[in-house]
């Protein structure tokens, strides 16, 4: 058995390879399944936060620059299993530079829409979430990307450029199976995010653009390289003594063999009760237009989290999501649940998490 | 967070720091990279009507590699977890599936007064609680009971599972662990409970375990016993004798077993009573009857025997329900040092009745009655 220093000596902090990890798990329920009756399991995908471990690492190159790696897994606790379409480092895999000026980073790395959400949706990418409504938005990643991001007085911009953006899969929103970089269709796959960022001490806006190509073979409905997938992000937030407010709006425009328009809308906050009792909560509009469904397909979400830390790494928590689902909608609660068209829906967990 | 500092130039020191860190940090929390390899080259007769030498991963255990997590949370509480990932070291695939840790994958609270609470990918007690009582285990070699009928052998894992274990008052532990089926709508459809007991003191250790699993198989993928109960390359029992596309309804089954030490031998027994019934309302029992002797012979050489009883009944079969098997294995194990060994081992299955398989644990069936493996290998932990 090898165990490692948990700490590193601060002379030597410039270089360093760090292994860590986040394991997240527990039980969920839910009613209205679509298959009937009610859901009691262990989460697939996510708790609060999808489970992950990595390797990252920084060399210090001297005048203020340094090169860095990020090799990051994500798997399911309850089964083992790997997850992001059976990838390795599904989900972080690249190398960059970063300094002054700014990082560049080349391979698989978070693109603009996962940044812009960092700080105004105060859920993420939990079990009752607006991933409910699109499931992109907690798989923001692209592969064969070049990004660049830099902050100078509290500007953030930074932007992606992906040559093919999802080469795994086909496996659901996490692996598109759009490996792009064919030759004969230099465009198929290609995907570019950019965003634009202001954060002070005690506020923030932001507001980021993401469009995407299909290519042949890729999961529907992206299946074609001249279908494009188009998301605009505005949010904020505000902090408090108490906490934090956060507000913001995603527009979709998906330009496939059907034409399909959305906008989420959320607005919530985090309360801290005491400094080891956070409650978290949000509510989540979302209106759909095009041939799929006009304006019966909406739903609206209200997620309440309670988390109680047992120390810095570990957590306890349990979240409720209520889903009012319209008439032709089926939104489930539950990231990767089921529900019955026009049923409401309520969720619940209770889970676990510890950091390493 | 874990820190390991790398510099060219000064990796000896830096590793001596290493060290230290963890040795300070040892007491409060933790997080140890661990492993094991083993590998073996292997002489089989009559697989297949012929006999084969092959190259095996997990002849002395299987290779794993994983990630174990202890956090002092104060009080008598901590946090701990496990991620442990099985790998054919032979060709350095994936086992368990593809699985990323098939092994184990679990995170609970761990209390001095109220017990341990652990959910995710885990084992049952047969393995926890009898798996040390196992020829295969006990005396170093291969000799499961036939086709590891009772799991003790860990050929199975449970996914999306409650586990919890008593605090051992006096040496005397319970346990218990249910499994969901994931399902929504069909709550019993793949799920499992099982049960167990343990008691040990300085020279005698002895266990319990119950297990029930209700429609284990592919019917539901993502229930608690998927894949790997109908996936792996040989599996005997987890189909009807009428059908091999007719699965598994429920399987049922007791176990228990002890060790005696004394000096240097150590003399293991047990026993496991198996039911399996079939979605075609046919049913084996299967009864397994395991002894086996170490003899330490010096700190570094131990001497080991196994031998193992089955009895086996089809019922609502036409004909021949009826048969039998015994299995017997000879080990010799040389420590080279703490984390290093080298081994020799055989076993042997000597199959009786009309629907009775001779098969030796990772070996295809043999075209006779009788299958004889010998087994030269290397195991190292680190």
């Amino acid at each position: 058995m090898l165990a490692i220093a948990v700490y590193a000596p601060a002379t030597y902090a410039q270089s360093s390879v760090t292994l860590y990890g986040i394991l997240d798990t527990g039980i969920s329920y839910y009613n209205n399944a679509a298959a009937g009756g009610k859901s009691i399991g262990v989460p697939a995908q996510t708790g609060e936060l999808p489970s992950r471990w990595g390797l990252k690492g920084r060399e210090d190159l001297g005048s203020g620059y340094s090169a860095f790696f990020n090799l990051e897994n994500g798997f399911q606790p309850g089964t083992g299993a790997l997850n992001y379409g059976g990838r390795l480092f599904g989900r972080l895999a690249n190398v960059g530079v970063s300094g002054t000026p700014g990082s560049v980073t080349f391979g698989r790395q978070l693109n603009m829409t996962m940044y812009v959400l960092t700080n105004a949706d105060v859920i993420g990418p939990s079990i009752h979430s607006m991933a409910d409504f699109d499931s992109y938005i907690p798989n923001a990643r692209s592969d064969n990307a070049v990004g660049y991001m830099g902050t100078f007085r509290g500007v953030t911009i930074g932007g992606t450029y992906s040559l093919g953006r999802d080469a795994a899969g086909p496996g659901g929103p996490s692996a598109t199976n759009c490996p792009g970089q064919a030759p004969g269709n230099i465009v198929a796959c290609r995907q570019y995010t950019a965003l634009f960022s202001y954060d002070s001490s005690n506020f923030g806006f932001a507001g980021s653009a993401d469009v995407m190509r299909g290519g042949a073979g890729a999961l529907a409905p992206l299946n074609n390289a001249s279908f494009t997938d188009t998301r605009t992000v505005l949010d904020g937030y505000v902090k408090f003594g108490w906490g934090k407010l956060g507000a913001g709006w995603i527009r979709r425009n998906l330009a496939a063999a059907n034409h399909m328009q959305s906008d989420i809308a959320f607005v919530g906050g985090t309360y801290y009760v005491s400094p080891s009792i956070a409650i978290d909560l949000q509510g989540v509009r979302y209106l759909q237009r095009g041939v799929a469904g006009k304006d019966d397909t909406n739903s609206a979400l209200l997620v309440g989290r309670a988390n109680y830390l047992l120390s810095r790494k570990t957590t306890l928590y349990t979240s409720v999501g209520y889903m009012f689902n319209s008439a032709q909608a089926a939104n489930a609660v539950a990231s990767v649940g089921s529900v019955a068209t026009g049923m409401n829906q309520l969720g619940l967990m209770i889970g676990m998490q510890n950091r390493f | 967070m874990v820190k390991e500092t790398l510099v060219k130039k000064e990796i000896v020191v830096i590793a001596a720091l290493g060290m230290l860190g963890c040795r300070a940090a040892a007491a409060q929390s933790s997080v140890t990279l661990y492993g094991l390899i083993s590998e073996g080259i292997e002489y089989v007769n009559g697989e297949k009507g012929a006999s084969n030498i092959k190259l095996l991963s997990g002849t002395m255990q299987n290779s794993r590699w994983g990630i174990r997590v202890r956090e002092d949370l104060g009080g008598g509480l901590a946090t701990i977890a496990d991620l442990e990932n099985g790998f054919d070291a032979t060709s350095g695939a994936f086992q368990q599936g593809g699985r990323m840790f098939g092994r184990q994958a679990w995170l609970g609270l761990s209390s001095n007064v109220y017990g341990t609470v652990t959910f995710g990918r885990q084992y049952d007690f047969f393995w926890d609680n009898l798996q040390q009582f196992e020829a295969a285990t006990s005396a170093n070699s291969l000799a499961t009971h036939i086709g590891d009928n009772d799991n003790a052998f860990g050929g199975f894992r449970y996914n999306n599972s409650i586990k919890y274990v008593s605090p051992a008052i006096r040496g005397f532990s319970v346990q218990g662990m249910y499994a969901l089926s994931n399902s929504a709508g069909a709550f019993g459809l793949n799920r499992a409970t099982s049960f167990g007991a343990s008691y040990k003191n300085t020279s005698m250790r002895i266990a319990a375990a119950y297990l029930d699993v209700d429609r284990p198989g592919l019917a539901n993928p993502s229930g608690a016993v998927s894949d790997d109960y109908s996936g792996a390359p040989f599996i005997l029992f987890r189909t009807s004798p009428l059908s091999s596309t007719v699965g598994v309804d429920r399987q049922r089954e007791f176990g228990a077993g002890g060790a005696y030490s004394a000096g240097p031998f150590t003399w293991n027994v047990l026993f496991s009573d198996v039911r399996y019934r079939y979605l075609d309302q046919t049913s084996l029992h299967l009864d397994n009857y395991d002894t086996s002797l170490t003899y330490q012979m010096t700190p570094s050489l131990l001497l080991a025997a196994g031998y193992i009883y089955t009895n086996g009944n089809y019922s609502n079969v036409p004909s021949n329900g009826s048969m039998h098997w015994q299995t017997g294995s000879v080990s010799v194990t040389y420590s080279l040092s703490k984390r290093t060994d080298v081994y020799l081992f055989s076993d042997a299955v000597w199959a009786y009745g009309a629907r009775a398989p001779a098969v030796t644990w990772l070996n295809s069936p043999a075209t006779s009655k009788e299958q004889i493996n010998v087994i030269a290998g290397v195991r190292h932990r680190f």
